[in-house]
């Protein structure tokens, strides 16, 4: 009983609570964390880079930078806010190192939308069972990857932290370094150019009344 | 609301993150404004349609980044544990009632030591040397902008004050606010007194030339001795909370002669930093003006991290910010204690109080005394100058 109250009050615990708790000491503070965080972190950098074996690789990298500097964390921000912050800025340095070695992990990237994993139409949530309803899905989601994936970075990375991550616009700001103001300002960009990319689907239109 | 005002509020309105009232004004304009209507229904649509797939991580990556990360850095945290631990247990005992007494009367019985040993080193505050020279009578009667050193009668410590001093042993100290040492005595230059007056008044004519010479190594002389004895001429403070101690009001002005020869500060505990940013938020409440304690209380939560000291400087760091209208600040603090059972209801109370300002508008900037609610019984001396404040 013990054992259920306490991981209880861990499963309730905010990301700062169970910060000092690992700071203090607590490695199954920290290991909340990652149960937490891993699977929202990765499909921000999974988008951002197109890639899974990248994105394993930077949420990876960013949760050991977390302990590694668990003591720098100084609890002025939130913890996603540093969380998102460092894997942001592994994915920035991982692109770098993919321009300059001209990695063919692009082209294999588009490959893993579809390829060895399951298709995004069996791995949507909402499970239509109609195959011309499952087909238009399937078709208005890649549509919706490709043009998210056509969006210029810092628009993309804007949408990606509030669709995906679901942080604010005011920690978003604080997380890619620019005014709030100016986030709004891209989010609303990248909402306006996915309007384009979509709006002659059914389901837009549907969408719309 | 205009449209140029909706446009502004379009993103904040769309994701649900505008007070209840801006959220209003845009639904009215909305309802009345077919182009802002459609430019909201069209972003929104967009976003119910534009919903990314949530894709599973690969299997075993949580195992993975544990794995990773303990082989990263194996010792990193039991070190840190363990001086969080003892820094924790250190500062549970320091906020006891008892450890904090005896704190603050070893600081009452060290600062009184201190300057009562400083005291006698100095000469009394009315204490005067006249400056004299060798085989020159001491005047008849003393001067009356100079003190006689001792209550005896004037010629004969007159007599011995001139048969042993010299010039540059005895430095005349006057206690008016004249400036004695720029001017000689009156009476130095006064022929009118008796004939050993007079024949000292000769040589103190030319003592007094020398003395102007000399006025000016005097006086260079003096003024580090000037600002000792106006050190002297401050009461003493009074024996203060550490916090006091620490915020420098221990030391009147002009004492830094003094203050080089006490000993060095030591560093500051952060128990004692804590006092020090209540009695700098209290100061401010009493002159009206905002808390200006939120960094320091951060700088103790973050160098106590785990322990009572700390979860109160988190605490009061969080109504400190949002007294000064910074509720983000507030709302990440009062987040992390939410997570400690002492001050889980408190955190929720002030974070709804938090939500409710902000729904209603109501400006807590500039507000000078934040509600402050020490976890710990706080020492004898620390509540009564928080509950003078309030």
């Amino acid at each position: 009983m013990r054992v259920n109250d306490a991981a209880a009050s861990r499963s309730e615990a905010t990301d700062e609570a169970l910060m000092v708790q690992f700071q203090s000491g607590e490695r199954s503070a920290f290991a909340w964390l990652v149960r937490r965080h891993q699977a929202p972190l990765y499909n921000f950098a999974f988008r951002l880079l197109r890639s899974s074996p990248a994105a394993e690789e930077v949420v990876q990298d960013a949760f050991v930078r977390v302990v590694i500097n668990a003591g720098e964390f100084k609890h002025a921000a939130k913890f996603s806010t540093w969380l998102y912050a460092i894997t942001r800025n592994l994915c920035i340095d991982h692109v770098r190192k993919r321009k300059l070695r001209n990695h063919p992990s692009l082209d294999e990237s588009k490959a893993d939308e579809g390829g060895d994993g399951p298709t995004l139409g069996e791995r949507t949530a909402d499970g239509r069972s109609n195959v011309e309803r499952a087909a238009a899905s399937i078709e208005i989601r890649e549509r919706l990857v490709e043009a998210v994936d056509d969006l210029p970075d810092e628009q993309r990375e804007v949408f990606l932290l509030r669709e995906v991550s679901n942080l604010p616009f005011r920690e978003i700001a604080e997380i890619v370094g620019v005014p709030e103001n100016t986030v709004k300002s891209r989010m609303r960009y990248a909402l306006e150019r996915l309007q384009a990319a979509l709006s002659d689907f059914e389901e837009y239109a549907r969408a719309l009344r | 609301m205009d449209c140029e005002k909706f446009e502004s509020a379009l993103m904040d309105e769309l994701y649900g993150e505008l007070d209840e009232l801006t959220s209003a004004a845009t639904r009215r304009h909305v309802e009345g404004c077919a182009r802002c209507a459609a430019l909201m229904s069209g972003l929104r649509a967009t976003r119910r349609v534009a919903s990314l797939p949530r894709i599973e991580p690969p299997a075993g990556l949580e195992r993975r980044i544990l794995a990773a990360a303990a082989a990263a850095t194996p010792r990193a945290v039991p070190f840190r544990g363990r001086l969080a631990r003892a820094v924790s247990l250190a500062g549970s005992w320091a906020m006891r009632p008892q450890t904090a007494m005896a704190a603050v009367f070893l600081v009452m019985i060290g600062t009184s030591v201190l300057l009562l040993r400083g005291k006698s080193s100095r000469a009394p505050a009315n204490a005067t040397v006249t400056v004299t020279e060798e085989g020159t009578p001491a005047p008849a009667t003393p001067p009356t902008d100079l003190a006689a050193p001792s209550p005896e009668p004037s010629a004969a410590p007159a007599t011995s004050a001139f048969a042993a001093a010299r010039p540059q042993d005895r430095v005349a100290t006057t206690v008016s606010p004249a400036g004695g040492w720029a001017q000689p005595p009156p009476e130095a230059l006064d022929d009118s007194r008796s004939g050993d007056g007079a024949r000292a008044r000769a040589p103190a004519k030319t003592s007094v030339a020398k003395g102007d010479e000399g006025a000016g190594a005097l006086a260079q002389n003096a003024a580090p001795r000037r600002g000792a004895r106006e050190s002297a001429d401050v009461p003493s403070p009074a024996p203060a909370a550490p916090a006091a101690a620490a915020a420098g009001q221990a030391f009147a002005p002009g004492a830094e002669g003094e203050k080089a020869s006490e000993p060095a500060v030591p560093p500051s505990d952060p128990a004692d930093e804590l006092w020090a940013a209540r009695a700098a938020r209290d100061a401010a409440a009493r002159q009206g003006r905002p808390c200006p304690s939120g960094p320091r209380f951060d700088d103790v939560a973050s160098r106590s991290p785990g322990s009572q000291t700390g979860w109160d400087a988190l605490y009061e760091g969080a109504l400190c910010y949002e007294s000064t209208g910074e509720y983000g600040n507030a709302r990440t603090r009062l987040g992390t204690l939410l997570g400690v059972a002492s001050y889980r209801d408190r955190a929720r109370m002030t974070l709804d109080r938090i939500n409710k300002e902000q729904a209603g508008g109501t400006a807590n900037a500039g507000r000078a005394a934040p509600k402050a609610a020490p976890a710990a019984p706080p020492p004898a001396a620390a509540p009564a100058a928080t509950d003078s404040a309030r």
